[in-house]
């Protein structure tokens, strides 16, 4: 079944988002997201350019500065609130885990 | 040593995947992509080298543009910090490569990819080959009708032959494409849900083949009317053809002209399109303008003279045909009129000839008339087509399984017009003076306003057999 728009997020999407908890410069998460996830996480440039549209047009991040062809984002509440969301759903998720397979099969 | 080569390339606007493919094949044989244009791929000479190509798309992008936006630059400039260096543009579609090994690729989301893709594909790709498959299947289906109803015709005129068979192939190319596309795209969505890529592909093959199809039923078109047409027909077939490349360079020359000007991407769209309208316009004005000026000094005049009858006007044509009714019947009169018409091709040529008197003449309704078209088959695999197409002409008309009007040939006697096969046409309740007689290299239908004897069979046999 299709994923409702940004009911989750793909991790590339939080990270994202994440990343935009201080106003940052769009192109500066190609490299921050990486550097936050020890290189496990990467964003293509054009995914990262299509997220920063869907993101503006769904009102998640807000533009604050442009210098030049330089724009940057910072986290809107309404974007703050699917960040925690998304957390709140990924710590249910590791708690099912621990009560499936107890605190010492945690590795 | 050339630095820079043209390639006509056949690629589906959505085959990234294929595209990218190619591009490294041919930056590892030292040619780089450097600019699309609408008459080819130009690639620039390099040192052989791995490089990764990336093709994506830019929804927002025009080829009307004079030059990418500013949104536009800031996305190849986000791009180029992960490596990825911009090799030239075509509309939407944006072609990078990157000399890094294993860089991190433009597009990492799937579902997001298509999206972009797809958004990009409803701006030009989708439109554009749908309203080309909107002309392509009228004129590809009065082509088909005419090869089903008129095969004779068809292949008489190699014009009309080629045009037709052009069309059909763009419907072809349309529905490969236009159905290429979106069956793919259904499947990549559902690719993309699970997180996945769904290769592209061109039909880079067939599309090549159908290239090379219209190439040779151009070149066919252009032997015969270099070999065979008239001189009239040979200077305004060769002129169409250098008007229409000429319009095509003209017109993306207006494009070319008013992005370099840096014209607004809605000007240049619709000055572009006016000007093909107007060109088109005034080729067809001059073409139409030149033939009336020929004709009005004569160039197409016949042996011909004009009579006056029952306050009409009279063409009395006096052309050179085969078998005249003076051949059959010993008959002193100078008013019949002989018209000859026709076309003929390489494959087989189809004359018609009629002889009929003036209508000013005396005992008009009483004097012999003569009809007849001559079938040349120059390929015998052809003959039975012919054949058999001509003898379908004529069928019974049944109801309920009765027949309800008869009209159908029947085998007749072939000795006496010296012919392969011969037979005669049945219509209503009895036979009609009107044969279909099979030779060796023609097919002879031949109508007589008067029951031939064996004589006169022969006396045809002889002017009409070769």
């Amino acid at each position: 079944m299709p994923r409702l728009k940004f009911q989750t997020l793909t991790e590339q999407m939080f990270y994202t988002l994440l990343c935009l908890k201080n106003e940052c410069y769009g192109m500066d998460i190609l490299d921050k997201v990486p550097a936050m996830t020890n290189k496990r996480v990467s964003i293509g440039s054009g995914t990262l350019y299509t997220l920063l549209e869907q993101f503006l047009e769904a009102e998640m991040i807000r533009e604050t500065k442009v210098e030049g062809r330089r724009r940057s984002y910072i986290l809107t509440d309404k974007g703050k609130e699917m960040l925690n969301n998304e957390y709140r759903r990924i710590c249910a998720q590791a708690l099912d885990y621990r009560t499936v397979f107890g605190e010492e099969d945690v590795k | 040593m050339k630095d820079t080569k043209r390639r006509i390339e056949a690629f589906s606007f959505f085959d990234y995947t294929g595209i990218a493919r190619h591009l490294s094949k041919m930056a590892e044989k030292g040619w780089l992509i450097e600019k699309i244009s609408n008459f080819g791929w130009v690639y620039r000479r390099i040192e052989p080298k791995k490089l990764t190509f990336s093709v994506c798309y830019y929804p927002k992008a025009s080829e009307f543009d004079p030059e990418p936006t500013e949104e536009q630059k800031e996305f190849h400039e986000f791009c180029e910090h992960t490596g990825w260096v911009l090799a030239a543009t075509s509309a939407q579609m944006q072609i990078f490569y990157n000399e890094r090994e294993n860089p991190v690729p433009i597009e990492t989301d799937p579902a997001l990819e298509i999206g972009t893709l797809h958004a990009a594909a409803k701006k030009s790709y989708i439109p554009a080959w749908s309203v080309l498959l909107l002309i392509s299947v009228m004129n590809g289906a009065l082509f088909v009708s005419r090869l089903l109803g008129d095969f004779i015709g068809l292949l008489a005129s190699a014009a009309n032959l080629f045009t037709g068979f052009g069309w059909l192939m763009l419907f072809i190319l349309c529905v490969m494409e236009l159905c290429g596309y979106f069956i793919w795209h259904k499947k990549a969505v559902k690719t993309a849900e699970r997180g996945e890529y769904l290769e592209t592909h061109s039909h880079s093959r067939i599309q090549k083949i159908i290239f090379a199809t219209v190439m040779i039923g151009f070149a066919y078109w252009l032997l015969n009317i270099v070999l065979l047409g008239k001189p009239i027909m040979r200077t305004v077939g060769l002129l169409m053809v250098l008007i229409i490349a000429a319009q095509l360079v003209l017109v993306n020359g207006v494009k070319e002209l008013l992005k370099r000007k840096k014209a607004p991407r809605g000007v240049t769209r619709t000055l572009t399109f006016l000007s093909s309208f107007v060109f088109a316009f005034a080729m067809m004005g001059a073409i139409t303008f030149s033939v009336l000026r020929a004709s009005q000094s004569g160039y197409f005049e016949r042996d011909q003279e004009t009579y006056e009858y029952n306050g009409a006007t009279f063409t009395v044509y006096k052309d050179e045909i085969p078998l005249t009714v003076e051949d059959l019947i010993n008959i002193q009169y100078d008013g019949y009129v002989r018209s000859r018409t026709g076309d003929e091709s390489l494959l087989l040529g189809r004359f018609v000839m009629r002889q009929h008197p003036r209508f000013d003449a005396e005992n008009y309704k009483d004097m012999p008339a003569l009809e007849y078209t001559i079938t040349e088959v120059k390929l015998p695999f052809l003959y039975e087509f012919c054949k058999n197409s001509l003898l379908n002409e004529r069928k019974d008309e049944v109801a309920d399984g009765q027949v309800v009007f008869a009209e159908h040939y029947e085998q007749a006697d072939a000795a006496p017009w010296q012919a392969n096969e011969a037979y005669q046409l049945y219509w209503s309740s009895g036979y009609l003076n009107k044969y279909l007689l099979c030779y060796d290299k023609r097919i002879v239908e031949i109508t007589f306003f008067w029951e031939p004897t064996a004589e006169q069979m022969a006396i045809v046999a002889d002017k009409l057999s070769e």
